[in-house]
């Protein structure tokens, strides 16, 4: 039973030991409910056999009931508390464990997954499944079990008190249990259609609303609104055609149980007139009838929210075996070269990105890579601080092979200066010193300064102390890239990887910001992905990177007299 | 045990939830009624067999053993025939509360949709295109769900226990009072649930929770720095010690319900033994005790009808509470004022005038512009200039009538913009700005959107002067690829350029342009400059600028510093004036002269 939970849900060994605790404490619960129940079918009987004359006197006094009554909620009172214990509380542990697996996992994950949006949607999506699962296994999971293994048991008990009588209980449970399953399933299957539909809905009121400027510069309202009033008609139809029927049987099935209690009725009283059955039989008969439906009824329902649960459990799965980046945690390298060998790559199957790209970008001197959008530079400016993985050929920083390199040690020779900056919601000064950690005030200071800070910093409230904010919404474009510089300059690695488009994203202060680079970049090994041709030309090297490959390579002066794609590009943006 | 969905500000009284949805439904609103009558029918029959249990066993018990057969069974089949009818009358309920759950769902995205997509575009402004589309998805979604599956279930909230009441009362009080007292202390414990003590330990849960998830966001987000920093071990260990906290509180929390839990649940479970405790103290004798027993056993059956029902309305009231806040927030996004509609149709001219304008951007309290006054002749340029905040775009927003001004006039053609009637200030002006986006249409439809018989010639006039050509080359169906499907996606500045040519189509008279556009593509940067130049070539156009060297062949320049004009001149003039447009060309020139370069001497000009 352990293996089944542990494999089924994920969980580790002690996890999967608690659950079976918390199911079988559940069951001895759901148990314990029938004592009350018995005390009163033993009352009944009592009072049959004084009315119809077979006894004189009840058999207990009202004392004798009172003191099994007490013995009785005492002993439903301690099994509760027990069973709460069981359930509520053990999944937290597990809980915990999770997150913190999920968090190490997210953290061993290479630098290029987290470029992507999509792998914060899919974080915060994971971190809410945690969420559900908690509260699932909290709740649904041990009952649906119990409930299981309870009306099993009961079944067999009535069964076994009278086969027909229990039928007549019983014939409802497999008919509404069929209605409610099938219904579901086809309900998912419709579900995925009308997903589809509803999507593409959602997806034309938010080309309405990011478009709203156009549609209404256009005069386009009206035709916008009837065509947007057409899908819903069409949406709301689809839903007419599909889902009315089968969300209206979904939740009959519940209302089927009830069935059973006329069911009883009938089948009881014929049998009783036939003399098959007695009196006593068929009255705890409809009793048993008015109690068995609603924990049928509640354990369809906790089966029907366990249903996303297997999808959520996948999707951590997934999660837990994405490819993760390890290696050595030293490395000496003998000066700082870049080079890359014969290296081929690609994002997907199917595209090649890079195609046998080979070129060294020396210790000391500035590299520039040019050439059209979606090229290949960036993708190459990346490779050599290992945001992937590559497919063929090798990559050396002063002589070692990078993939052979734990990242996090690899990167502590890289400053990397990227169009996106992550800030965090703490001082100023205290984003600055991510750069470098042990850094006291001093340092920290002299990098803010150097990277042109000081101009802005002395215009908020607290100066350096000042609180950023989530994300650093209050600070502009150009404001947080020079706490990037700054953090860089504090780094003071050998090897900075820079994009130019940096520079332009603030106009108004980009002479500011170039100051910054420009003192960044002295004495280092500079690795510039550059979009205006006129910045690097006082570089030392041009790498002109076009479909994936190398087209041209060499000094800029080189270049500008071959009159290639360089040449060209130059006199273009001139014009 | 169940969360509570964050509090929200006390409101002005609404009316009904139901109420609420009453003016979306149209002609459907019948449907709410008849799922709530079905739904009480439901109920009621479901009492039936009840009744007829009752009436059979009683018959029972006085005739001991000599039974009547067609008497037993009449009640049966009864009995059975109401509930069929209870189960159809609650299917026809479901059927009409799904139709309005439809119904309404659609309602709301139509209704909302039109009157957010008339909306002045300052409303664009202050309400993020994502968030918006939440608003709507949530309502939606919450409104159907609501209808659907809650309505029917609403009237056996009330039904069920007044008539259960009822039958205790008719039958036999005494025995009905038994019943009650377990139940009206399930209540009180429930109520009393929630001591102080209980209350502190809840908050401290909802903060941790609140606090690990918050860092849970910021840790991943932060992933890619603290790696390249090296110190991602130090923003685990944060992230690590607030999961535990959270484990602690929760549990903490959780610990405090254990013993209400389980008192609850052994009170309601004790319905039945009081029961027997009651009838044996009303117990006279072995006479009435048939009648004793048949009230017996009709108690015993009606008891576990009230949990349920308390636990169907608790789940009731929590999700009416969700469906009513969501209609709040949709509400609240579409309270935002509606612009007066203008009705002139015939400007004068192609000019653009401001007079003494001043505005202040609402929840602000310093005016973005302060009585600025200019003129643009037909088919001048004029470029605003500043730094960021200092109005310009603004201005360049005030001519489209994005907001309307505190004071003074915007004239477009010689007549104030408050008056023209929106199609034809919208024919007349075409506006560039940088939130340009493309749709999922095809190119040539993108490009004639708006323009109406638009010649092939000029189509391709447009792609031409727009610089796309080498756009619609690259892709294998040129201007008919659609855009969206299949993975087509162009770059910013891709778009911008194709957006470019719809507005030279359109040849509007007038042009606001914010020359940030052509900075969406760092690379392709000259071509996009050569587009704007194309579109504002022989219009009236006010041009917002970044970079100096587009403002050099403007007609006028306005030098703007907190939202006023500080300096007004031509090129050559304002160099002359040494002031603030001269230290500004002056920067300018050092950052066109920039070079990256690994030599130790400075690299500034």
């Amino acid at each position: 039973m352990n293996r089944f939970l542990q494999n089924r849900y994920a969980m580790t060994p002690e996890g999967a030991r608690d659950l079976n605790k918390s199911i079988w404490w559940t069951v001895l619960q759901f148990l314990s409910f029938m004592l009350p129940i018995m005390v009163c079918t033993f009352f009944t009987r009592d009072v049959l056999r004084v009315f119809s004359g077979k006894a004189q006197n009840l058999s207990w006094s009202i004392w004798a009931y009172v003191g099994i009554s007490l013995v009785i909620l005492t002993l439903i009172y301690i099994i509760n508390y027990i069973q709460y214990g069981s359930t509520y509380t053990r999944i937290y542990d597990e809980s915990a464990k999770t997150r913190i697996r999920l968090a190490e996992t997210l953290r061993q994950l290479p630098l290029s997954f987290f470029g992507q949006k999509d792998i914060a949607d899919l974080s915060s999506t994971i971190m809410e499944d945690t969420n559900q699962i908690e509260n699932l296994f909290s709740h649904n999971v041990p009952h649906v079990y119990a409930s299981i293994i309870s009306i099993l048991l009961m079944a067999v008990m009535m069964f076994l008190f009278d086969w027909r009588l229990a039928l007549a209980l019983f014939w409802v449970v497999p008919v509404a249990a069929l209605v409610f399953l099938s219904s579901s399933r086809y309900q998912k299957k419709v579900h995925t259609d009308v997903y589809h539909i509803k999507r593409d809905v959602s997806d034309f009121i938010q080309e309405g609303l990011d478009n709203a400027q156009v549609i209404q510069s256009c005069n386009e309202e009206k035709n916008y609104t009837s065509r947007l009033n057409a899908k819903l008609d069409a949406y709301e139809n689809y839903l007419i055609r599909t889902e009315l029927l089968i969300g209206a049987v979904l939740n009959l099935a519940n209302a089927l149980l009830y069935l059973g209690v006329p069911t009883v009725l009938i089948c009881g009283g014929t049998l009783l007139a036939q003399g098959q059955v007695d009196l006593f039989t068929f009255l705890v008969f409809l009793l048993v009838s008015s109690r068995i439906y609603s924990p049928i009824s509640e354990a369809l329902s906790n089966f029907a929210a366990l249903k996303y649960l297997g999808v959520r459990i996948e999707r951590m799965r997934e999660m837990n075996n994405m490819p993760r980046q390890t290696g050595k945690e030293t490395m000496q390298p003998k000066g700082y070269d870049i080079v890359f060998k014969d290296v081929d790559f690609s994002y997907q199957d199917d595209m090649q990105t890079l195609q046998r790209v080979s070129l060294t970008a020396k210790q000391g001197e500035v590299t520039a890579l040019v050439g059209p959008s979606g090229g290949g530079k960036s993708t190459i400016a990346k490779l050599a601080a290992r945001f992937w993985d590559i497919d063929r050929g090798r990559i050396t920083l002063g002589g070692e092979d990078i993939s052979q390199i734990d990242p996090e040690t690899l990167l502590q020779n890289f400053a990397i200066v990227f169009q996106d900056v992550t800030l965090f919601d703490m001082s100023v000064l205290d984003n600055i010193r991510i750069g470098k950690k042990d850094a006291n005030d001093e340092e920290v200071l002299h990098a803010a300064k150097l990277a042109q800070c000081d101009a802005f910093v002395k215009r908020l409230p607290q100066g350096y102390q000042t609180p950023i904010g989530e994300n650093g919404e209050r600070l502009s474009g150009g404001e947080r890239q020079r706490i990037s510089i700054a953090r860089a300059l504090l780094k003071d690695a050998p090897v900075i990887l820079l994009d130019e488009a940096t520079a332009s994203v603030d106009t108004q202060n980009e002479s500011k910001i170039q100051q910054g680079i420009s003192e960044l970049i002295k004495n280092k090994t500079v690795l510039i992905i550059a979009h205006r041709m006129r910045t690097v030309l006082g570089a030392d090297k041009i790498i002109v990177v076009a479909d994936g490959k190398i087209a041209e390579s060499g000094t800029p002066k080189e270049l500008l007299k071959q009159k290639g794609r360089f040449a060209s590009m130059v006199e273009a943006q001139s014009a | 045990m169940t969360q509570q969905a964050k509090g929200s500000p006390k409101k002005a009284k609404q009316p009904a939830l139901l109420k609420r949805f009453v003016p979306f439904m149209g002609e459907k609103r019948f449907f709410l009624f008849l799922s709530l009558l079905l739904s009480s029918l439901h109920a009621l029959l479901g009492m039936l067999p009840f009744l007829m249990v009752w009436l059979l066993v009683r018959q029972l018990l006085q005739t001991l053993g000599q039974v009547q057969l067609e008497g037993l069974t009449k009640y049966a089949w009864l009995a059975f025939a109401a509930q069929v009818l209870a189960i159809l009358c609650y299917f026809a309920a479901l059927l009409f509360s799904h139709l309005a759950g439809f119904r309404v769902e659609v309602a709301l995205q139509k209704k909302g949709m039109e009157r957010i997509i008339n909306k002045p575009l300052g409303f664009f402004d202050t309400n993020l295109s994502g968030r918006m589309r939440k608003i709507i998805n949530d309502s939606a979604g919450s409104t159907h769900s609501f209808l659907a599956h809650q309505l029917p279930d609403m009237a056996a909230t009330v039904i069920t226990p007044l008539s259960v009441l009822l039958l205790i009362a008719l039958v036999d009080w005494r025995l009905g009072i038994a019943l009650l007292i377990p139940i009206l202390m399930g209540f009180i414990t429930m109520g009393g649930m929630m001591t102080t003590a209980g209350k502190a330990f809840q908050d401290q849960y909802l903060n941790a929770l609140e606090a690990m998830s918050s860092e849970s966001v910021e840790y991943v987000r932060g992933i890619p720095v603290v790696k390249t920093f090296g110190q991602s071990v130090f923003s685990f260990k944060r992230f690590y010690n607030l999961i535990l906290n959270y484990k602690e509180m929760v549990y903490a929390y959780t610990i405090t319900w254990r013993h209400p839990m389980s008192a609850y649940t052994m009170i309601m479970q004790a319905g039945g033994l009081f029961l027997v405790v009651a009838s044996l103290l009303t117990w006279e004798g072995s006479d009435s005790a048939g009648i004793l027993l048949s009230n017996f056993i009709l108690f015993l059956m009606l008891a576990p009808l009230f949990s349920t029902t308390m636990m169907k309305s608790m789940y009731l009231y929590q999700n009416k509470m969700i469906a009513g806040q969501v209609l709040d927030r949709m509400e609240g996004l579409l309270d935002y004022p509606d612009m007066s509609r203008g009705k002139q149709t015939q400007i004068d001219d192609t000019s653009l005038a401001f007079q003494y304008v001043t505005f202040t951007y609402p929840g602000s309290d310093t005016p973005a512009v302060s009585s600025v006054s200019f003129r643009i002749n037909p088919g001048e340029t004029i470029a605003l200039v500043g730094a960021s905040g200092s109005g310009k775009t603004t201005l360049a927003r005030l001519a489209a009538r994005f907001w309307d001004v505190d004071s003074g006039q915007v004239l477009v053609g010689g007549v104030n913009v408050k008056n023209i009637a929106k199609e034809t200030l919208m024919d007349n002006v075409s506006f560039v700005f940088q939130t340009t986006r493309l749709m999922k249409m095809s190119l040539r439809d993108n490009i004639t959107f708006g323009t109406t018989n638009a010649t092939e010639e000029a189509i391709q006039r447009a792609v031409d002067l727009s610089q796309s050509r080498e756009i619609i080359y690259s892709l294998p169906q040129g201007l008919d690829t659609i855009i969206g499907s299949r993975g087509t996606y162009l770059s910013g500045g891709e778009q911008q350029r194709i957006a470019l040519a719809r507005s030279i189509l359109k040849d509007a008279p007038i042009v606001l342009l914010d020359e940030a556009t052509a900075f969406a593509d760092p690379e392709n940067e000259h071509l996009i400059r050569k587009a704007l130049k194309a579109l504002s070539q022989g219009k009236t156009t006010l041009m917002i600028a970044h970079r100096l060297n587009s403002v050099v062949d403007a007609d006028q320049i306005l030098v703007m510093d907190k939202g006023r004009i500080v300096e007004k001149g031509s090129h050559e003039q304002l160099l002359q004036k040494q002031g603030m447009y001269a230290d500004m060309w002056a920067e300018y020139q050092t950052t066109i002269d920039w070079k990256v370069s690994s030599s130790k001497k400075e690299v500034s000009a």
